[in-house]
């Protein structure tokens, strides 16, 4: 009788250490590839406008501070970037900031063709954060319809 | 074997099993020898590797600057250096920056650990000690053989952190 009152004392003592790993934060953490969690999308190019585009990732996101945008050919000139409204968002380094934590869009005026650097940088809510990438696309601006 | 030590023992292994499945699932792979190309350079430039530590339960967590929740998981690190020091623990920091931003965090944050810096250094090492998704912090508990006992993506818990260090230190 003793013997299995032990047996059962011990598996469930086990069976609550188990629990308490399971529902700690780690536990739960299966964190995405970079790409898989900011998927960039092919640019877009109409009206004289370049469109670049992410997937983010539920639990994921992009700080527009860390956001850039740059010609690497002479050929391609590219306007002012009006980034879209962020998420306030209040971090441990950047303080008070903003975030993209759903599909995000940019445009970009832009003429003739060349390589066009991106530059952005994300977390994982759960406590994970992704280092800066790095994208160069041969792009081709479309020029903007006449009136 | 009478009927109630057979249900003993099927317990006893059945709870054994289920606590080191479920502590593997929550640190990773156990035992795996560590590989011999894991090298790291210091802020005054001097080459290391992990076998300079052996001997030791050695935490190499790497992390950076612009990484918030590493920043965020340092000072448990830099308390269970200061508690488990003494007992054998040693706690690495490979960060994939610029020296000077490593540096500058040091002094300001008196690390009592080595800080080492890098960016393809420390991807280099991350991708052979294991991991796959390149993100920050991830952590490698090495054994004092020189084994790697676990890897950890993200950061870490105080309780989760205090749990693995006691686990492992004799």
């Amino acid at each position: 009788m003793r013997m299995t009152f032990l047996a059962v004392l011990l598996a469930a003592s086990t069976a609550s250490l188990a629990s308490d790993l399971m529902s700690s934060p780690a536990a739960a953490q299966e964190f995405l590839p970079v790409d898989q969690a900011f998927e960039l999308q092919p640019v877009e190019s109409n009206n004289g406008q370049l469109t670049v585009a992410w997937r983010v990732r539920p639990e994921h996101y992009l700080y527009k501070l860390r956001l850039a945008f740059s010609s690497q050919s002479p050929g391609l000139k590219l306007g002012a970037v009006k980034l879209p409204k962020g998420k306030p968002y209040k971090d441990e380094l950047l303080g008070d900031t903003e975030i993209y934590d759903s599909d995000l869009q940019v445009s970009i005026p832009a003429s003739g063709s060349g390589t066009l650097k991106v530059t952005y940088q994300g977390c994982a809510k759960k406590g994970l954060c992704y280092p800066p990438q790095t994208r160069e696309l041969n792009v081709s601006v479309a020029a903007a319809k006449k009136a | 074997m009478s009927v109630r030590g057979f249900v003993f023992a099927a317990l006893l292994g059945a709870a054994g099993f289920a606590g080191f499945a479920l502590y593997a699932h929550w640190f990773g792979q156990t035992g795996a020898p560590l590989p011999p190309a894991t090298r790291f350079t210091d802020l005054e430039g001097k080459p290391h590797t992990l076998a300079d530590y052996r001997g030791k339960l050695v935490l190499v967590n790497f992390w950076a600057t612009w990484c918030a929740p590493c920043l965020t998981e340092i000072p448990l690190l830099i308390e269970a250096q200061k508690t488990y020091g003494a007992r054998g623990l040693q706690v690495l920091g490979p960060a994939m920056d610029r020296p000077e931003a490593v540096r500058a965090y040091r002094d300001r944050m008196q690390l009592p650990y080595p800080v080492f810096a890098g960016d393809t250094e420390a991807a280099a090492a991350m991708t052979a000690l294991g991991d796959t998704e390149g993100g920050l912090p991830f952590s490698v508990l090495v054994s004092p053989a020189g084994e790697v006992l676990g890897r950890h993506v993200g950061d870490f818990t105080e309780s989760e952190l205090k749990r693995l260090i006691e686990t492992h230190l004799k």
